[in-house]
C-alpha cells in the first residue's frame, strides 16, 4: 500500500508538473501575444504592473469559415462554439494541446449534466454507474488542472458515491476518507513573505502602544501598516 | 478623527493612504462620474492601474488566482494580500459574482477565528484556496460558484465566473484598522477591515481584464449576501453590464435599523451600531458616505434603506432576497452579542427561540419595505434541516420549497429574477411541514461527512 500511494502520489505530481508547464507556456505565449486583449487593457498606461494572461474580450466573435474543423464535433459542442473555440485559443505551437485540453474538460462537464439528469431515471442504472466510473476516473486530472475546485470536486465524489456505494455509512465514510487525504496531501500554502511582514507589524504596533494613548495617532499607525504592506508584498517596480 | 471610536480595549482608525494616484486607467475612467469624488476615483483607478495577476494557470475554464496589490488598499483582515479567483469561458459574455460567507467579527477573538460566531479564514487566503477542501462553510460550494455541480443544475454554470473568497470579517464592507486587544493584550490582533477596498480593486480588475458584461448577477451566502447587496452598485457601476443585472442574496438581509430608533422596534440596532463604527462604514471613505453619493434613496441613518435605494436606482434590475424563517446562524450573529438575555439564557433551545423571535420581527418589518418597489423580490421557506437553517444556495436547492404555494424549491425564484420574469414574493405559512422533509441525498452525505471530517 505505501509503495502503491507513492506511486500514486508521484502520478499525481506529474500531472501537476505538466499542467504547471502547460499553463506556463500558456501564460507566455498570451503576454507575447497581446492581439486579444479588451480595450482597456490594451489603453492601460505604462504603469501597469502585470498584464494578466486572463486578458481578452468577453463578447463571442462571429464564426469564421477558417476554423478547423474534425471530421466529427467533439462530443457536446455545437458548430458555432467549435468555431469559436477555435477563434478564441491564441494560434501557435500550443494551440492543439490547449483546444484538445478543453474539449476534454466540455465532455467531463457533460457526463456530469448527463449524470444529474439521470439521476431521476430510475431505469438508467447501468448507465447512471458507467457514468459515475467515468467522472471518478476524471476528478483528480480536471482537479490538478485546476479546472474545478476541490469543493466542486467534493460534490463530484458525493455523486460518483451515490451511483457506486450502496450503504450510507461506507459512502460517508469514503468520501471523508478522499477529503482527508486529499486535505492531507494539499495544504494551504505557505506565502514566504508572511513571516517577515508579521515581526514587521508586531514591532510598528509594539512600539504604537509604548507611547502615551494620547500620543498615538491611528492614523500614523494605519499608514505605517501600509507601507509595511506593500514592502512586503508588492513587487518591485 | 470623529468617527474612531473605542470597541471594548480595540483602537479603530480609518484605513489607509491613496495609492499613487498619478497612475489611472482610462476606459474605467468611463464609469466614473462626479467630479466631487475625485480623489477616492483616482485612488481606485490607480488601484485598477496596479492591479497584479498571478494566474496558476491562464486559460478558459480553469480557476485563476488573481492577488489584489496592497497600493490598492486591498487586504485580507490579517493583513496578508486578498486573493480572488475567476474561472472564464469563451461561450458567454455574462459574469456571476459570488461573495462568499463565513461570519463577521468586531472582537479580537471573533476575528481571530475563534468561537461560535467568528470570521472565517482569519489568517488570511492563499493561493490554492480553490484547492481547499475545507475552505469557508465547510467548502459547501454553491451552485453559483461550480462550473460542474451534479446535483443542482443554474443557468450561470455557463457563465464567467468570479469567486470573491473572505477573509475580512467586515462582510466585505469595511475601511478601517483596528488593534483589539483585549481577549489577549500581550498578542493584540491587527484586523484589516478592508472588506470594500478589495470590492473596488477586484471590479476595477474585472472591467479592465473581462470588459462589460452582457448580463451580471451578483450573489452570496451569509455575509456574502450582506456584500452582494451592500456592494451591489460598487461592483455594477465599474462593470457596467449591457444587459439584464441581477441581484440574488441568500441569507444575509439588510434590515431596517434607523439609527434613533430603540432595539425593541429594531432588533438589528445595536448590531448595525456596532459595525457602522467598527467597521468604519461612516467613515470619510466608508461604504455609506460612497454610497450616498451614487444612492439618492439611501437614508444615511438605516442602512437598511439600501434595499429600496437600490431598487430605484436601477430600476430595470432585479433584486431578490432569500433567508429561512428559522435561520439560527445569521439571527446568532445579529443579536447573541447584543442581548444579555440571550447570551445569560442557559438553553441553547430556548436562547434559539429568542432569537428567532427577534429575527421574526425584523423580517416581518423588512419585507413591507421590499415591498414598496416593482423590482424587489422576497423567497422566505421555513425550515431546512441544514446548517441551522442558514443559506438556501449551498450545496443545492433541495429542502428549500415553499410547498403550500405550490414550489418545490427556490429554483423558479432563481430562474425569474435572471430572466427578468414575474417578481416572486413568497412566505411560506406552513410552520410544520419542513421540520420532518427528509435531506437530499447530497446533503445527507455530506452531513454526515462534515460531522465527521468538520
Amino acid at each position: 500500500m505505501p509503495n502503491q500511494r507513492r506511486s500514486l502520489h508521484r502520478s499525481k505530481e506529474a500531472i501537476v508538473a505538466v499542467a504547471a508547464v502547460v499553463g506556463a507556456l500558456t501564460l507566455a505565449w498570451r503576454l507575447a501575444s497581446p492581439g486579444e486583449t479588451d480595450q482597456a487593457a490594451a489603453t492601460a498606461p505604462a504603469s501597469v504592473v502585470a498584464v494578466p494572461a486572463t486578458a481578452r474580450t468577453t463578447s463571442v466573435p462571429e464564426a469564421t469559415t477558417s476554423a478547423a474543423r474534425p471530421a466529427a464535433l467533439p462530443a457536446g459542442l455545437t458548430a458555432d462554439q467549435w468555431q469559436t473555440l477555435q477563434q478564441r485559443v491564441e494560434p501557435g505551437p500550443l494551440h492543439d494541446r490547449e483546444v484538445a485540453r478543453i474539449v476534454d474538460f466540455l465532455e467531463f462537464q457533460q457526463d456530469v449534466v448527463h449524470l444529474r439528469e439521470l439521476r431521476a431515471d430510475p431505469g438508467a442504472l447501468d448507465e447512471r454507474r458507467a457514468l459515475a466510473a467515468r467522472i471518478d476516473a476524471g476528478i483528480a486530472t480536471h482537479l490538478a488542472l485546476q479546472e474545478i475546485s476541490a469543493p466542486e470536486a467534493t460534490l463530484l465524489k458525493t455523486a460518483v458515491l451515490a451511483e457506486t456505494e450502496p450503504d450510507p455509512t461506507q459512502r460517508a465514510t469514503r468520501l471523508a476518507d478522499w477529503r482527508r487525504q486529499w486535505a492531507s496531501d494539499h495544504p494551504p500554502t505557505i506565502d514566504p513573505r508572511v513571516a517577515e511582514y508579521r515581526r514587521q507589524e508586531a514591532a510598528a504596533v509594539a512600539a504604537w502602544q509604548s507611547g502615551p494613548p494620547s500620543q498615538r495617532d491611528p492614523a500614523q499607525l494605519a499608514r505605517r501598516l501600509q507601507q509595511l504592506q506593500s514592502a512586503a508584498f508588492d513587487p518591485r517596480p | 478623527m470623529s468617527h474612531c471610536q473605542t470597541v471594548r480595549t480595540a483602537m479603530l482608525f480609518p484605513s489607509r493612504t491613496a495609492a499613487r494616484p498619478e497612475c489611472t486607467a482610462p476606459d474605467a475612467a468611463a464609469t466614473r462620474p462626479a467630479p466631487r469624488r475625485r480623489a477616492p476615483i483616482a485612488r481606485w483607478l490607480a488601484a485598477a492601474a496596479l492591479v497584479v495577476a498571478m494566474p496558476a494557470q491562464a486559460a478558459w475554464f480553469v480557476w485563476t488566482m488573481v492577488e489584489l496589490p496592497m497600493s490598492s488598499g486591498a487586504s485580507c483582515g490579517n493583513g496578508t494580500p486578498y486573493r480572488f479567483f475567476v474561472n472564464t469561458t469563451p461561450f458567454s459574455g455574462n459574469t456571476a459574482i459570488t461573495f462568499e460567507g463565513g461570519g463577521a467579527c468586531w472582537a479580537q477573538r471573533a476575528c481571530e477565528g475563534q468561537g461560535q460566531y467568528s470570521a472565517t479564514n482569519p489568517d488570511g487566503i492563499p493561493t490554492n484556496y480553490m484547492s481547499q477542501v475545507n475552505s469557508a462553510a465547510g467548502g459547501l460550494v454553491t451552485p453559483f460558484s461550480a462550473r460542474l455541480d451534479p446535483f443542482q443544475g443554474v443557468s450561470t454554470q455557463g457563465w464567467n465566473l468570479v469567486y470573491m473568497p473572505y477573509c475580512t470579517g467586515d462582510v466585505h464592507t469595511g475601511n478601517q484598522v483596528a488593534v483589539f486587544s483585549e481577549a489577549d493584550p500581550a498578542n493584540p490582533r491587527v484586523q484589516h477591515f478592508a472588506g470594500q477596498a478589495n470590492v473596488r480593486a477586484a471590479s476595477a480588475w474585472l472591467r479592465q481584464h473581462l470588459g462589460r458584461p452582457s448580463q451580471l448577477m451578483l450573489t452570496g451566502f451569509s455575509a456574502g449576501g450582506v456584500a452582494a447587496t451592500a456592494e451591489y452598485a460598487v461592483v455594477r457601476d465599474a462593470l457596467a453590464p449591457t444587459g439584464k443585472t441581477t441581484l440574488l442574496a441568500d441569507s444575509g438581509p439588510l434590515f431596517n435599523a434607523p439609527l434613533g430608533g430603540t432595539a425593541a422596534q429594531y432588533p438589528s440596532l445595536p448590531l448595525q451600531t456596532k459595525i457602522r463604527s467598527t467597521w468604519g462604514l461612516d467613515g470619510p471613505q466608508g461604504l455609506i458616505p460612497a454610497l450616498m453619493q451614487t444612492l439618492p434613496g439611501l437614508d444615511r441613518n438605516n442602512m437598511g434603506s439600501l434595499n429600496v435605494a437600490l431598487a430605484q436606482k436601477y430600476p430595470n434590475d432585479r433584486f431578490g432576497y432569500m433567508l429561512f424563517q428559522a435561520d439560527a446562524t445569521f439571527s446568532g450573529f445579529s443579536y447573541y452579542d447584543f442581548y444579555p438575555a440571550i447570551q445569560n439564557q442557559p438553553d441553547p433551545n430556548v436562547q434559539k427561540q429568542m432569537m428567532n423571535v427577534l429575527w421574526r420581527q425584523d423580517i416581518a418589518q423588512w419585507t413591507p419595505t421590499l415591498a414598496s418597489q416593482p423590482n424587489v423580490s422576497w423567497w422566505i421557506p421555513f425550515y431546512r434541516d441544514f446548517n441551522n437553517s442558514h443559506c438556501l444556495t449551498i450545496v443545492d436547492f433541495s429542502g428549500t420549497g415553499i410547498e403550500d404555494q405550490g414550489y418545490g424549491d427556490v429554483s423558479p425564484f432563481i430562474d425569474a429574477n435572471l430572466s427578468h420574469g414575474a417578481v416572486l414574493r413568497k412566505t411560506e405559512a406552513d410552520q410544520a411541514s419542513d421540520l420532518t422533509r427528509p435531506l437530499s441525498l447530497a446533503m445527507t452525505i455530506l452531513s454526515i461527512v462534515l460531522s465527521l471530517f468538520g
